[in-house]
């Protein structure tokens, strides 16, 4: 199993900040999470259907984007955080 | 009405107002703040002698209907980190300066006792400020407020400026009349104390307001610009700082192992969830504050807050990332009831919040109360409010208390305190830090946005080939604090290309001068090169570009990793 966390805007179509998953890679766990919590739909997709180029799926601390992207492998207790575009300062 | 520089000479209590020179008229904000201070002071004086000058300027476009624009730019030599300073805030005092006709307001020479400079369409006189010397911020605004009527800004220096502590910043009201926005870094609150200046009045009755030369262009611009901040899902009604406020970062930082705890021993703790934006939003609905809000008229952004007490009491104003993250995670803290009573009381004070917290994480360090101990670093505070030798020692700066409790591992560069990124996890950021001028200083050259936000590209946070990108945010970032506009318009401006074409188009329209997109590195890079020559002449060399060894040495759970980009790169940053 993999500990989900949601953040920021994603937190409220979840209705939890945390989950547990079986996934084997960040591509499959997109499918669970959307089709588990359709609410997201708007929030990770755009018009087209596609994930949107804002979101970010950090496994253990790192951005997916700078592993292998949406292949990035995944394994018993690993932590996928999963962000919005936030932003600050 | 053409624009006009106000000189103050607190010795002889004469106002003069000064034609602006040809050299100064395109300049506004830090561009005008870093040139007059560059110009006037001597590099090597005592940053509380008789020879340091206070200038305060609004930005180019503050004053008119830009949105997001209310910004001043406060300079001087730095107490804090003996070189140049600008220190930014937004507050609708920009706005109420800028449509008096003031260009900037230069402080110069030190009265007998406490004055307050009070301004308005007509002129200005000097006023006894005695009756506040000793007083609590929040207090002193009230009677302020009663006496001049709530339409008038403030502009303050609190009971640490007047104990010279060096970390203490100048004040200014927010839009509801809070003693809660804070030109807070780099002890520029010492110099204003140490001219005799207590406070700032702004009386904007019947102000002239801003002379705009290209209408067109500014509107055409304008519009782009609004389209923009509306459109970027950072700044649209609904997105993510408006929604939770700038401390929306403590979760991503924090998840990214960049969120410094316990005095920079840890990049990521569980416990930070706790203190988060989503958290802090949460709880201003059940304490019964306001969000989102803002910081000065005219802002569609709309970041801030109100943060209160149980049935929106006792006000605090806003708590912002940086604070709510110096104060807590960094000191053990993760309580926001705690943290927000810190916060009141840096604000009552006078204190700059990073620098504070920054200060009570080394205390902890070096024993004098136990990290995560609330209700010790309150406490801390009473002895400052008390001006105690303790609360005295705490006032100037994390360096300082360093070395009194000889602790060896102090987060400076520069003698100023870092913010809430850790460099070694996001070393972007400890390029901007050890390079920029100012000292630790995340605005200077905000790389968390490439490198954690992934707005205006996308960068490995743990990649060391930085030079390039902070030096170009560094320039960028020097442009558009001299444009008047919040740094926060960066996000949709840097994603939008439109949305930066117009805001270049409002500062041509108010100047009437043919300013491109393309001209804006060369400018950025003139500010920089003036302020750089000043901290030169102030006797800094390369080797004050440096982090603190510890960060080269001590690897930062939980990427194990230290900060490695080698000095000869740091160098580069002030090359092309
Ligand atoms: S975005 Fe926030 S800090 Fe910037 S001008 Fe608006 S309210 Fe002030």
């Amino acid at each position: 199993m993999v500990m989900v966390k949601f953040f920021a805007t994603l937190q409220e179509p979840v209705g939890e900040n945390k989950v547990e998953i079986d996934a084997k890679d960040v591509s499959s766990l997109l499918d669970i999470i959307l089709e588990r919590y359709p609410g997201l739909k708007p929030e990770l997709l755009d018009d087209e259907g596609e994930l949107k180029d804002t979101i970010k799926f950090m496994l253990n601390g790192r951005n997916v984007d700078f592993l292998d992207g949406m292949e990035t492998k995944l394994k018993k207790d690993d932590t996928v955080a999963v962000f919005p575009l936030v932003a600050g300062g | 009405m053409g624009k006009k520089i106000l000189r103050v000479d607190m010795e002889s209590g004469k106002l003069e107002y000064e034609e602006v020179s040809e050299e100064y008229r395109t300049l506004g904000g830090r561009g005008l703040t870093s040139k007059i201070i560059s110009d006037e002071v001597p590099a090597d004086c005592h940053p509380m002698g008789p020879n340091n000058k206070l200038v305060l300027a609004p930005g180019i476009v503050t004053g008119t209907s830009a949105p997001s624009s209310g910004r001043l730019s406060v300079g001087g030599k730095s107490p804090l980190t003996g070189g140049i300073k600008e220190s930014n805030v937004g507050s609708r005092f920009a706005q109420t300066m800028a449509k008096l006709g003031l260009k900037a307001v230069v402080i110069q020479g030190k009265s007998d006792g406490y004055k307050m400079l009070k301004l308005d369409k007509d002129g200005g006189e000097l006023l006894d400020a005695s009756p506040w010397v000793g007083m609590g911020l929040y207090k002193a605004y009230e009677e302020l407020y009663q006496k001049f009527g709530d339409k008038v800004d403030i502009c303050s220096v609190g009971i640490t400026a007047e104990m010279s502590g060096v970390n203490s910043g100048i004040c200014f009201n927010d839009i509801d009349g809070l003693s809660s926005r804070y030109a807070g870094r780099g002890g520029l609150g010492a110099v204003m104390a140490s001219r005799g200046l207590k406070f700032v009045v702004l009386d904007g009755k019947n102000a002239p307001g801003v002379e705009i030369k290209d209408k067109e262009l500014f509107e055409k611009g304008r519009k782009k610009l609004a389209k923009a901040i509306q459109e970027h899902d950072v700044t649209k009604d609904g997105g993510a700082l408006p929604s939770f406020g700038t401390a929306v970062l403590i979760n991503i930082v924090n998840e990214a192992g960049g969120l410094p705890h316990r005095n920079f021993s840890s990049g990521k703790e569980d416990m930070a969830e706790m203190v988060s934006g989503e958290k802090k939003a949460e709880m201003i609905k059940q304490l019964g504050g306001e969000r989102p809000h803002v910081c000065s008229p005219g802002c569609i952004i709309r970041c801030s807050e109100v943060w209160t007490k149980e049935g929106g009491k006792d006000p605090v104003g806003v708590l912002e990332y940086e604070s709510v993250w110096a104060l807590g995670p960094n000191c053990g803290i993760y309580d926001l009831e705690i943290i927000g009573e810190l916060n009141r009381a840096c604000n009552d004070l006078g204190l700059d919040t990073i620098e504070m917290g920054n200060t009570i994480a080394v205390a902890m360090e070096g024993g004098m109360l136990e990290f995560g101990d609330g209700e010790g670093a309150l406490e801390l505070m009473e002895e400052i409010r008390k001006g105690t030798y303790k609360g005295r020692m705490l006032i100037h700066g994390t360096e300082f208390v360093g070395k009194a409790l000889g602790v060896h591992r102090v987060p400076t560069v520069k003698g100023q305190a870092m913010p809430a990124y850790d460099p070694r996890s996001i070393k972007g950021i400890g390029v901007t830090y050890a390079t920029t001028t100012m000292g630790a200083d995340h605005t200077a050259g905000y790389t968390i946005a490439p490198e954690i936000l992934g707005t205006g590209g996308k960068i490995d946070p743990l990649e060391k080939d930085k030079v390039d990108i902070s030096q170009a945010l560094q320039r960028s970032t020097a442009v558009i604090d001299s444009s008047g506009y919040c740094l926060f318009t960066a996000f949709p401006v840097l994603d939008i290309p439109e949305g930066l074409e117009g805001m270049v188009e409002t500062v041509a329209g108010v100047l009437g001068e043919d300013i491109t997109v393309e001209d804006l590195d060369g400018i950025g890079k003139q500010i920089l090169d003036i302020e750089r020559e000043f901290n030169k002449r102030a006797g800094f060399t390369e080797k004050d570009d440096r982090l603190p060894e510890f960060m080269r040495t001590e690897e930062l759970p939980p990427h194990d990793v230290v900060f490695d980009v080698e000095d000869g790169e740091l160098d580069k940053v002030h090359e092309g």
